[in-house]
């Protein structure tokens, strides 16, 4: 925590701290789709909300000349979507859901291109700068991140924590002690799509633009690949998860595009095959091991 | 004279749709199939679609075969893959958690979708067809030869398809571990054979999705998730593991989004469906024909 | 006399749900065999074990001279061992004909007519009902339907899991002849019940299991003259 927190006063280097502040985005983004998925619940269209954030800020900043109240109306706005899929997606089993929420950006995707008087359509709108620099942004993600990361952990200690994981592990049992599932579903898909929402909102600001491909599906599944890859429902799985991914994106860059994709695509692969729980309870564990040799 | 062009319009977008229908719903029943003996959800099935148009645009270009022929050999080689893909991969997932199963294909989605666009590059291809400019007047109907014909060989897909699962001892078995696998494994199948075995023919089936694709219009390594994710989105409309639910899904997905096209425009091509899905299953969770889950 | 299964020092853990604690038996040639005793005694993990569908933690089974324990499930039902299980588990959505032709998967030069003839003989309703639906079929219709499936792959054992669970007086009375009538043409079987009165009448030899072990063995007679199984078992 520390060392993140120093380190942007000496770097100078406007591309380190530009992946820097992306790592950050990609921890907290990862952290917040970590949140909807502790308690059972896998979203495919998380980008959805990224969108929504991202396009609501715009607007109003554009409109209204407001920075950061956009940020927060993103926020909301994406909570209250959240809510409302939810509530359509409580009842249904897990790749039901995972569709509807694919379907829900999608949707989303073709609407923005589609209101292109509002929107700009597939041109995409500029974005009013927020603050004045790199270092600031970075600040900026790095607060969002802890947040993300404070409140997961918050919830893996607290009695709601505990229902999301007795509603992820079986709902049917969950119920039995007097839990109920829905409600619980329903505060973590707006809690998650809030975090999320506000997310979207400070990327456009820092990347300056913002355009339908917010909606697409790789949006929607690099949170999904880098938490799991890391460790979904732990802690630093999305902080070891996203590390890793903006390493291979940005060192692979030179090589060939497509290739670190397909290299991001086998580690994919190989780590569900191999270490189906995630790098870090997988090293954990081993840890624990080496530390008990008796333990089998 | 204007409803008669209008007539022939209607019927026009209507066999357009058709055949639209006859893509879903090979990729339906194949998903289907997969999902029913394995409880398998594949997203990247997609991407074997688009390798199974690949197949046969090669097979076409290098060996100068009929396209359709090019059909029946992408289908077998694409089927072997399958058979591969599932003993490497999918094999060691399996009855572990769902979300690493679907972790599993969209990891191979990467895999395969940039592998191709590495090999083949992105720009478009097509199959050009002997019986492109051909065409059947049937009246005021102008129809392409090659829309009959695509129609007619997936009909004819599709009955062999129905006479394995029904009236096969292999498909006597690939039903009994659909729906009772401990069950099936006592009346000694060997389950791990028979999820291969149905892993390369859903394969199989993508694989003449992904030919027809190519056929009737042009692919690129990306043309492949939509299909797929909508062809997910037939099957939990016409309910998980109803082979009827797959065909009739299909189909009517197939004309609903000829019409929109036409009617709507492009954009809204893809979205329409998702949007039918959802309102579906705000009023009925286990989709039209679903099977009750106990 | 031939032994046919025997299991020796069986034990099983908690991954079988039920602890089963050095169980040791036999059953011979072309007998019928109970295992009997309370629930939760372990009556279902021993079949499990023996079918392949828990692993044991230690000892072993052998069948006709071949070690199976640890083998898969499908291995041990080729190598001539069939189970109708406690819940049936017939096919649902297929029809009568399709489940007992199921049965002949594992042997494939079963002779359908002749050998299907003597199964409608056994079963009548099987054959009027052989176009319906598995699921559409009454509870000891069903458990006929599991029984008749399991003689198609003509097996050289039959293992019957609570055969008389859920069914009327008068069914679980026909279920038992059949039993009766299929060992007297020859089959080997073991039966789990908890019907214990049924079960010793029919029965050459049976075991008591509780709580995870053996705690009896002898003749159907014997046992049934037993005072501790009359008192516990037989309300006596």
């Amino acid at each position: 925590m520390v060392i993140f927190s120093i380190m942007p006063v000496f770097i100078e280097n406007r591309y380190i701290l530009h992946v820097l502040v992306l790592i950050m985005f990609y921890v907290a983004y990862s952290s917040s789709w970590n949140i909807l998925a502790y308690s059972g619940q896998v979203s495919f269209g998380h980008a959805a909300f990224l969108g929504l954030g991202g396009y609501l800020t715009t607007l109003i900043a554009l409109s209204m000349n407001l920075l950061w109240v956009g940020i927060l109306v993103g926020g909301f706005v994406a909570a209250l979507a959240g809510l409302l899929i939810g509530i359509v997606c409580v009842r249904l089993r897990e790749w039901f859901l995972a569709l509807v929420t694919f379907g829900f950006s999608i949707i989303l995707e073709a609407i923005t291109i589609e209101l292109d008087w509002i929107t700009a359509g597939t041109m995409g709108l500029a974005v009013p700068k927020l603050l004045p620099s790199i270092q600031g942004y970075y600040y900026l993600m790095l607060v969002l991140a802890f947040i993300c990361i404070a409140v997961m952990y918050v919830l893996q200690n607290s009695k709601m924590g505990l229902a999301f994981a007795s509603i992820r592990e079986n709902e049917e049992e969950a119920k039995v002690t007097g839990v109920n599932p829905m409600k619980f579903k329903l505060i973590a898909f707006t809690l998650s799509t809030f975090l999320t929402g506000i997310l979207g909102a400070v990327y456009v600001h820092f990347i300056g633009f913002v355009n339908p491909q917010i909606f697409h599906l790789d949006f929607s599944f690099w949170p999904m690949i880098i938490t799991v890859i890391g460790g979904m429902g732990t802690l630093e799985g999305p902080i070891v998860g996203a590390i890793l991914f903006e390493f291979i994106w940005e060192f692979l860059r030179v090589i060939n595009p497509l290739v670190r994709l397909i290299v991001i695509g086998a580690i994919v692969v190989l780590v569900v095959i191999l270490m189906p729980k995630g790098i870090v309870p997988t090293v954990k564990s081993r840890i624990k091991q080496k530390g008990n040799p008796d333990r089998r | 004279m204007v409803l008669e062009t209008g007539l022939s319009i209607a019927i026009q977008v209507l066999v357009w749709g058709l055949i639209l229908g006859c893509i879903y719903v090979l990729l339906a029943s194949g998903l289907n199939l997969i999902f029913g003996v394995m409880k398998l959800v594949n997203f990247a099935h997609g991407e074997f679609i688009v390798l199974g148009g690949y197949v046969s645009y090669w097979v076409v270009t290098l060996l100068n075969l009929n396209p359709y022929v090019a059909m029946l050999i992408s289908m077998m080689v694409m089927g072997v893959f399958g058979v591969v893909i599932e003993r490497t991969c999918f094999r060691r997932v399996l009855g572990t958690s769902k979300l690493n199963e679907i972790l599993l294909s969209v990891g191979l989605i990467y895999i395969l979708q940039n592998s191709m666009a590495l090999l083949f590059t992105d720009y478009p291809r097509g199959i050009h067809s002997p019986y492109e400019k051909s065409i059947i007047s049937l009246g005021i109907l102008n129809l392409s030869l090659d829309w009959i014909i695509a129609i007619g060989v997936t009909v004819g897909i599709l009955i062999g398809f129905y006479l394995l699962l029904n009236k096969t001892a292999l498909g006597r078995a690939m039903r009994a571990t659909s729906q009772n696998r401990k069950a099936a494994m006592l009346m000694g199948i060997n389950v791990e054979n028979i999820d291969m075995l149905t892993f390369g023919i859903g394969i199989a089936l993508a694989a003449a999705a992904g030919t027809l694709l190519i056929i009737i219009t042009s692919i690129t390594p990306y043309a492949g998730s939509l299909p797929a994710l909508k062809a997910f989105a037939i099957i939990i409309l016409g309910g998980l593991g109803s082979p009827a639910g797959a065909v009739i899904g299909g189909l009517v997905y197939g004309i609903v989004e000829g019409a929109a096209v036409y009617l709507v425009g492009g954009t809204w091509r893809d979205a329409v469906g998702f949007i039918i899905l959802i309102l579906v299953l705000i009023v009925r969770p286990t989709g039209l024909f679903g099977e009750r889950e106990k | 006399m031939k032994i046919v299964l025997h299991v020796e020092k069986l034990t099983s853990n908690y991954e079988c749900v039920q602890v089963l604690w050095d169980v040791s038996f036999d059953v011979n040639e072309k007998e019928i065999v109970a295992i009997i005793g309370p629930n939760g005694a372990g009556k279902s993990t021993v079949v499990k074990t023996i079918t392949g569908l828990c692993p044991p933690s230690g000892g072993e089974i052998t069948f006709n001279g071949d070690r199976i324990d640890r083998m898969s499930p499908y291995k041990i039902a080729r190598k001539g061992i069939s189970l109708i299980p406690e819940t049936r588990d017939i096919f649902p959505r297929m029809t009568v004909m399709d489940n007992l032709l199921l049965g002949t998967y594992v042997n494939k030069d079963v002779d359908l007519n002749s050998f299907g003839e003597w199964i409608f003989q056994l079963f009548p309703v099987l054959k009027t009902k052989s176009k319906k639906m598995a699921r559409t079929l009454s509870g000891g219709e069903q458990q006929m339907l599991a029984i008749g499936r399991s003689l198609m792959s003509r097996p050289k054992m039959l293992i019957l899991d609570e055969p008389s669970l859920g069914l009327s007086p008068i069914m679980v009375e026909k279920i038992l002849d059949t039993i009766t009538e299929i060992n007297e043409k020859g089959m080997t079987i073991l039966l789990v019940e908890q019907n214990v009165q049924e079960a010793l009448e029919i029965a050459h030899r049976a075991y008591v299991l509780e709580e995870g072990r053996i705690t009896r063995a002898g003749s159907g007679k014997e046992l049934m003259k037993d005072e501790r199984i009359k008192e516990v078992y037989l309300g006596m």
